[in-house]
């Protein structure tokens, strides 16, 4: 009984400032309200207006395809990054992953902003492009219906290479070296090397990793919301941005708690399984 | 980020305006009880051995899922229940929204009075210089002046203006909005007592609500700081390129000279949609067409008033065509607010259609030696005038505590003769007023000697519009702005267009 006034102080604070607020959006998301006239009960019908409407479909597919970049390719890149800066004794390897890690200390609004500025129709890729004879793939990336969502999406494998880098890495650095050793002895290469040890050894790493970048994936907002604002069309809105707009520019309150609720499930359904698979086993 | 917390922000019961409404509630707790007793105690127990239990493993190694996020959400689900429990429905109960100020005075106090106001950044050196000017001629009032990007302002404004505390002057476009709500005040009396009836009504009517929540008639629920008139730019030295002479008298007349650009291979008209920016080109179309009356009661909220008319087809299958001719810049999409504005100053483009808040960019970049300025040609030469025309909108919240001291100062804005000439050369816009009020004098060079005895025109006459965008809260960034992208891209026909933009219409409002 005594451990739960340990507790108290620490629970109530939670209870303030996170399920009161949450508790709070549940309530919410069955009502039709403005955020400041009177309310009205309408039952589920803000959750029917997610699962029926095409804009709130299409934000949350957009979510799940930014996942390959968020996770897929950002994951991929920062085992390759760890694995190759581990071996670098110089300061070079360092070096490397500072650079790596530096769009992580960079406010996200003005990484943005310097993206989409890159992106531009005279911006520097294009200009790139041009200079190196590749004209004919320059194109207004932001703007085209094709390529916005993977342009959004790869500042999102910019901005994460760097966190999941770090975590590996030190993931890696606390793999007993004896065990390199004796894959070595046992002839191992470089990337047998690589799946024998270092991969099962960063295990939890990169559970962390994986888990971090997916939530970072479903809810998507500052990138877009600097870059895009969703568009073109709807092309790149994400279920964050969505939830924005009808809150902020509808006042849709219930209907955009709906969809806060429904964010919040995905990223339930989506993170559990892979806690369960990725998870040691004992 | 925390989303919930994005959404929500405030608690429940807390401020004077979310009152209870026990039914609605009771409701609810119905609703969700059976996952109270369902879930409660598997929640309890799975929860227990995280909180108790403890092992020698080394924090870094503990996977994640001992954690069990499943129990811990089947827990905090209960809890929200029980909290839903304890807490009513939100928002407030209907206002009495006919209630106006009965002590009104047109005379100023001569108590000290601090006037606070939140602006928008954009016109906010304008009114600070107002504001100014009026602490002049009536030392014992003075300004708390507070200012955010237009943007940041709309999405905040609505919670700021129901606030205990909120400013005496807010800047705030959607006004029927917060007049249904019952937030701000009614200006009936003050519009009595100043004579503001009998100024032009075509734009006071923008900002008059009906007991039904329609715009356009009813009580005073804001008032303007000078008014902004939109029409054709263009530059003189290009338009001579391609042979105009005179402007344009129709509509016919302007598509041929848009042709007539093409085919000299300029830009003629600077558009890009990226800001969401063709919804002028859209409405200054179909306020030329026949049904211009039923697309103004559809911005002004009228019971039943559809966006799917023939009118608003026909408007976007010429915007369609127009940017499929060539009319507008290349990547259209990709193509901001501030990069048309500037591609037109710099020469780079025949035409563009824009309102008089630019003025200033335009003088700068040459006056009226380099540019001229016509009004969106109607479809026959002697068709009246109609352009989007409106008040910059300023709502006197209801809790204002200098209510009549703000009134006066937005009666002196109209009316001082110095007040208005600082609207004409800061603001760019047409100072409003009464009718028989001489405009200020303004230099010859500025385009401002073209757009404001324009302006004045179009008000006299009732041509003012205002915006589609300003229909609904969200109209223009959730449909009007990203549909007008997937028209231009063609990947949307005309009449699909015009369908959503009614669909979320009505989503919105409720109907």
């Amino acid at each position: 009984m005594s451990g739960w006034l340990y507790v108290l102080p620490a629970l109530g604070v939670y209870a303030w400032l996170v399920i009161q607020p949450f508790a709070l959006s549940v309530q919410y998301s069955f009502y039709q309200w403005n955020g400041i006239g009177p309310s009205k009960w309408v039952g589920f019908d803000n959750y029917i207006e997610v699962f029926s409407d095409p804009n709130r479909l299409g934000a949350i597919a957009n979510a799940f395809k930014l996942m390959f970049f968020y996770t897929v390719l950002a994951v991929a890149l920062a085992l390759l990054a760890a694995a190759v800066t581990r071996g670098m004794t110089s300061r070079w390897g360092r070096v490397s992953q500072t650079v790596l890690f530096l769009p992580q200390v960079i406010p996200l609004v003005g990484a943005g902003i310097a993206w989409e500025w890159l992106y531009q129709p005279q911006g520097p890729i294009n200009e790139t492009l041009r200079a190196i004879g590749l004209g004919a793939l320059a194109k207004p990336w932001l703007s085209d219906f094709d390529t916005a969502l993977p342009a959004v999406g790869f500042v999102g494998t910019w901005l994460l290479i760097g966190l999941c880098t770090m975590l590996l890495s030190t993931g890696m650095g606390k793999i007993d070296s004896t065990l390199y050793d004796a894959a070595k002895v046992d002839g191992a290469g470089p990337v047998r090397e690589f799946f024998a040890v270092t991969l099962p050894g960063v295990r939890a790493e990169l559970t962390v990793c994986v888990t971090v970048t997916l939530i970072a994936a479903l809810a998507s907002f500052d990138v877009v919301y600097v870059m895009t604002k969703g568009g073109p069309g709807v092309a790149t809105m994400v279920p964050g941005m969505d939830i924005y707009t009808i809150a902020f520019a509808q006042n849709r309150i219930g209907a955009a708690s709906a969809m806060a609720v429904v964010l919040m499930i995905l990223v339930l359904i989506v993170v559990i399984p892979v806690q369960r698979l990725m998870a040691e086993k004992r | 980020m925390d989303l919930h917390h994005l959404v929500l922000g405030a608690s429940c019961g807390k401020t004077a305006i979310w009152r209870p409404n026990a039914r609605s509630c009771d409701a609810m707790a119905v609703t969700l009880a059976y996952r109270k007793s369902k879930h409660w105690h598997e929640g309890a127990t799975r929860q227990t051995p995280v909180t108790v239990k403890g092992d020698a493993m080394p924090e870094s190694n503990r996977p994640l899922d001992r954690y069990r996020p499943l129990g811990l959400l089947v827990a905090t689900g209960v809890v929200s229940v029980l909290a839903l429990a304890g807490c009513a429905a939100p928002g407030s109960s209907a206002p009495d929204s006919t209630e106006t100020p009965s002590d009104v005075s047109a005379e100023l106090t001569s108590d000290d009075v601090v006037v606070s106001m939140l602006l928008e950044s954009g016109g906010a050196p304008a009114v600070k210089s107002l504001a100014a000017e009026f602490t002049k001629q009536h030392p014992n009032v003075t300004f708390d002046i507070k200012e955010d990007n237009f943007q940041n302002l709309t999405a905040n404004a609505a919670k700021i203006i129901a606030s205990p505390d909120a400013p005496d002057l807010v800047r705030y476009p959607n006004v029927a909005e917060q007049a249904k709500n019952g937030t701000i005040t009614n200006l009936d009396a003050y519009a009595a007592a100043f004579g503001w009836d009998d100024w032009p009504q075509s734009l006071l009517g923008q900002m008059r609500v009906n007991d039904d929540g329609t715009r356009g008639a009813g009580s005073l629920y804001g008032m303007g700081i000078g008014f902004n008139v939109t029409g054709v730019y263009y530059n003189k030295k290009l338009a001579e390129q391609i042979g105009m002479t005179t402007p344009p008298e129709t509509l016919d007349d302007f598509v041929a000279l848009l042709d007539d650009a093409v085919a000299a291979g300029l830009t003629p008209m600077s558009m890009g949609n990226k800001g969401w920016n063709a919804s002028f080109p859209l409405q200054g179309i179909q306020n030329q067409l026949p049904g211009v009356d039923d697309l103004r009661d559809w911005i002004y909220q009228v019971p039943d008033a559809t966006y799917e008319t023939d009118s608003a087809v026909e408007a976007a299958t010429m915007l369609q065509d127009w940017n499929n001719k060539g009319y507008f810049l290349p990547d259209v999409n990709a193509i901001d607010y501030p990069t048309m504005v500037s591609t037109f100053a710099e020469g780079k483009a025949v035409f563009i259609l824009d309102g008089d808040w630019n003025n200033a960019a335009y003088d700068g970049a040459g006056g009226t030696d380099t540019f001229g300025f016509f009004p969106f040609p109607p479809v026959t030469a002697d068709g009246s005038l109609v352009a989007m025309a409106s008040p910059s909108t300023y709502v006197l919240p209801k809790s204002a505590k200098n209510a009549a001291t703000t009134a006066y100062f937005l009666n002196w804005v109209a009316t001082d003769p110095e007040a208005r000439e600082i609207v004409v050369t800061q603001a760019g816009s047409n100072p409003g007023g009464p009718t028989d009020l001489e405009l200020p004098t303004i230099d010859p060079s500025s385009l401002a000697s073209l757009t404001l005895p324009f302006g004045t025109e179009v008000s006299d006459q009732g041509g003012a519009m205002d915006f589609i965008a300003n229909a609904t809260a969200g109209i223009w960034p959730t449909t009007i702005g990203p549909n007008s992208q997937l028209l231009l891209a063609n990947k949307m026909t005309p009449d699909e267009f015009v369908a959503s933009v009614q669909k979320q219409y009505e989503t919105e409002l409720g109907r």
